[in-house]
């Protein structure tokens, strides 16, 4: 980035690259659109859906890091955000701790579990990763509805409290945070750490061959995926006020992140937030007032049904996600010529 | 019924009579141990199918859970319509094979429908999408099944369980008391999975998925269709889910919503064993079914954890939890599965 008058944004942005003025342009209309947006909703809105939406978005952007970025597809991702929830609940809510410290030692510790969890899991890889980390959902949730934990975690019930934020507050926290996030997973994929993440998702071998110290940074990877995750779930209890086992780690919510990464596009920074966005959206239509006006009354019955459906099409048409369709929809929608400036999108495929 | 003259033969083999609560103990054991190999070849049977399928295809069939409930369902509501249950023997083996045959059909359509078209993809693609497809399709069966399942069901029974009348088979030899359906699921599983094997290793076709797990290149050289086989595996697959389904309608209860999390015990089972090799889903299969009813079980009360002064009847909460245990603590240790041979842990 050159600028010639260093005190003058507009003029500067006129002197960038056209994808660097696309980026820059794109991500001021996104930050635009999410600072104003609780002007124009409701509570239901901001705290049931807008909070949500960028929730998933945090969540498969922390995913992408070790799913997109590396090419382990980590299907227990939730534990980390489960984790994040517990560790903050129960000493926000239960033992009064000041909200900034609850934030912090939670993020800690769930970068902590994530540095633990990281030992054994990563002398697996592809499928046989996916399931050890998928396994540790389950398991989380027996550690959580222990009966002899039941005194601290609430066993079935969960940890309740009351939500001492006012929504907006909340929403613009999570706001903050789900930017900085996708600001974060930017900075990675653009680092000499981001090239080292890509070149294992490539070629293991080759990459530590080439002086890569990969046991390092898979593990750095992800502490870094975990903590993020950890923060997230801080986010949601303390928005929400409840944190149910039940809810928190089912398989639905544990398969959330991966894809809605892998349905948007995994490695790519707009995919995740693309595929969060997509579902949100259908959830909300589902239950709207004017889906339940109409004849379609009981649609919100099949949300679950629709995103499958949604991840079979996806699946079998574009398996790199809707990221892929890109270069295609440009060349419908604009002619040819516009595709000449956009790199082919590297889809996870060897 | 002999109970007078199996404890005159006992007290004749023991002149000082054995106490009677170590007799129940040893009761109790050799039920658990019952308990232990029908749950354990349930998961067995079931986790073939998928393991069958994954090392043909490369395809991780993550709706394979709801396949299995999917036959379950089927058989229960067969012998309701008909009410088949008085039937006895023949009732079961009817069961059985109408709900091979649907499952392995809907299996077929599956693949036809949904898993080809990905077929011609990388290996990590194929992984990658069959993530999505099966995982999408598990999410629709879930759904629908929450939704229809009960309300089409509840108008002709209650509980959610194939009725059988075998109490003509019970067996009870002093005061073990084996149910004639766990013998029975317990046969037809042990006759399935060895026609699997005489399938695999005499039959073209079986060598022909052999081989494809080995080379599909060459494979495909050799002449062999390949589309037939992936098809024939995902019926077979699926076929497989179907008679586990039976066997868990038969001998507990079924419920509509028990696909994924079942799914992710057949990983465990199929992680632990290995995918490679016939014997891996059965050894696997076994322990966590060995593992499951025997953590946590009665006869272990008054003993106490060593070193701790935990009860075991505190475990009994634990024992689903104490298979992914088992798992993650043997991917660390072996990461190909207990039966799987020497080779990389890649997909």
């Amino acid at each position: 980035m050159t600028f010639r008058r260093p005190s003058s944004v507009l003029i500067g942005l006129l002197h960038l690259t056209k994808k660097k003025r696309n980026l820059a342009i794109g991500s001021a209309v996104a930050i635009l659109g999410g600072v104003l947006a609780p002007f124009f909703m409701g509570k239901y809105e901001v705290n049931a859906v807008l909070d949500y939406f960028l929730i998933y978005v945090a969540l498969a952007e922390s995913y992408d890091i070790l799913g997109g970025l590396m090419g382990y597809v980590d299907l227990g991702i939730t534990v980390f955000y489960a984790a994040g929830a517990y560790l903050f609940a129960i000493p926000y809510f239960l033992m009064r701790w000041p909200a900034l410290e609850a934030f912090t030692v939670s993020t800690l510790l769930t970068g902590l579990l994530g540095l633990l969890v990281s030992f054994p899991m990563f002398r697996l890889k592809g499928f046989y990763f996916a399931v050890a980390t998928l396994a540790l959902v389950p398991l989380g949730q027996y550690v959580v509805e222990d009966p002899s934990l039941f005194k601290i975690t609430g066993g079935v019930g969960g940890v309740n409290g009351v939500v001492s934020v006012s929504y907006q507050d909340a929403y613009y926290a999570i706001f903050v945070y789900a930017v900085f996030v996708v600001a974060l997973v930017y900075a990675i994929s653009k680092s000499r750490f981001g090239l080292a993440l890509t070149s294992i998702r490539e070629d293991e071998q080759i990459a530590e061959s080439s002086g890569i110290n990969t046991r390092i940074i898979k593990k750095i990877a992800m502490t870094i995926s975990a903590s993020l995750c950890g923060f997230t779930g801080c986010l949601f209890a303390w928005s929400q006020g409840s944190v149910v086992p039940a809810n928190i780690f089912s398989l639905y919510i544990a398969f959330i992140p991966a894809t809605f990464a892998l349905f948007g596009g995994t490695g790519t920074i707009l995919g995740p937030i693309i595929g969060s966005g997509v579902y949100s959206t259908i959830d909300y239509v589902l239950r709207s007032t004017f889906i339940l006006a109409s004849p379609f009354a009981g649609a919100s019955r099949y949300e679950e049904a629709i995103v499958g459906i949604f991840l079979i099409i996806v699946g079998l048409f574009a398996p790199g996600g809707i990221m892929q369709l890109r270069r295609p929809l440009k060349k419908f929608f604009f002619g040819s010529e516009a595709t000449s400036q956009s790199k082919p999108i590297k889809v996870q495929e060897k | 019924m002999h109970k007078a003259r199996i404890a005159s033969l006992k007290s004749a083999a023991n002149p000082r009579r054995l106490p009677s609560k170590l007799i129940d103990v040893g009761v109790q054991v050799v039920q658990t141990v019952v308990q232990g190999l029908l749950y354990g070849s349930i998961y067995a049977l079931s986790a073939l199918g998928l393991s069958m399928i994954f090392s043909v295809l490369g395809v991780l069939n993550l709706a394979h859970g709801d396949f299995v409930m999917l036959g379950g369902f089927t058989g229960l509501l067969f012998a309701g319509e008909f009410s088949v249950g008085e039937f006895g023997l023949v009732a079961i083996f009817a069961i059985l094979v109408v709900a091979f045959v649907v499952i392995a059909a809907l299996g077929a359509a599956f693949e036809f429908a949904l898993i080809r078209p990905t077929l011609k993809r990388g290996p990590d693609a194929i992984l990658i999408s069959s993530i999505l497809i099966t995982v999408g399709a598990a999410f629709v069966i879930e759904n629908l099944g929450y939704i229809y399942m009960p309300s089409y069901i509840i108008g002709r029974q209650t509980i959610f369980s194939i009725p059988i009348n075998l109490n003509q088979f019970k067996l009870v030899v002093g005061g073990i008391n084996i149910n004639g359906v766990y013998l029975i699921a317990l046969l037809s599983i042990a006759c399935a999975t060895s026609l699997l094997y005489i399938f695999s290793k005499r039959t073209y076709l079986g060598k022909a998925m052999r081989a494809i797990t080995q080379n599909q290149e060459s494979t495909k050289l050799m002449g062999v269709n390949l589309q037939r086989i992936s098809v024939l595996t995902f019926a077979i697959g699926s076929g497989f889910a179907a008679l586990a389904g039976v066997c868990i309608g038969m001998t507990t209860t079924l419920s509509p919503g028990f696909g994924l999390a079942y799914t992710i015990s057949l990983l465990s089972v199929m992680v632990l064993g290995g995918t490679r090799s016939y014997w891996g889903p059965l050894v696997g299969g076994l322990i966590i079914g060995f593992v499951q009813v025997f953590v946590g079980a009665p006869f272990l009360n008054p003993l106490t954890i060593p070193f701790t002064s935990l009860q075991f009847q505190n475990l009994a909460y634990w024992a689903p939890a104490v298979s992914i245990l088992i798992l993650i603590i043997v991917l660390m240790i072996k990461p190909t599965g207990i039966a799987g041979r020497s080779q990389s842990a890649k997909a």
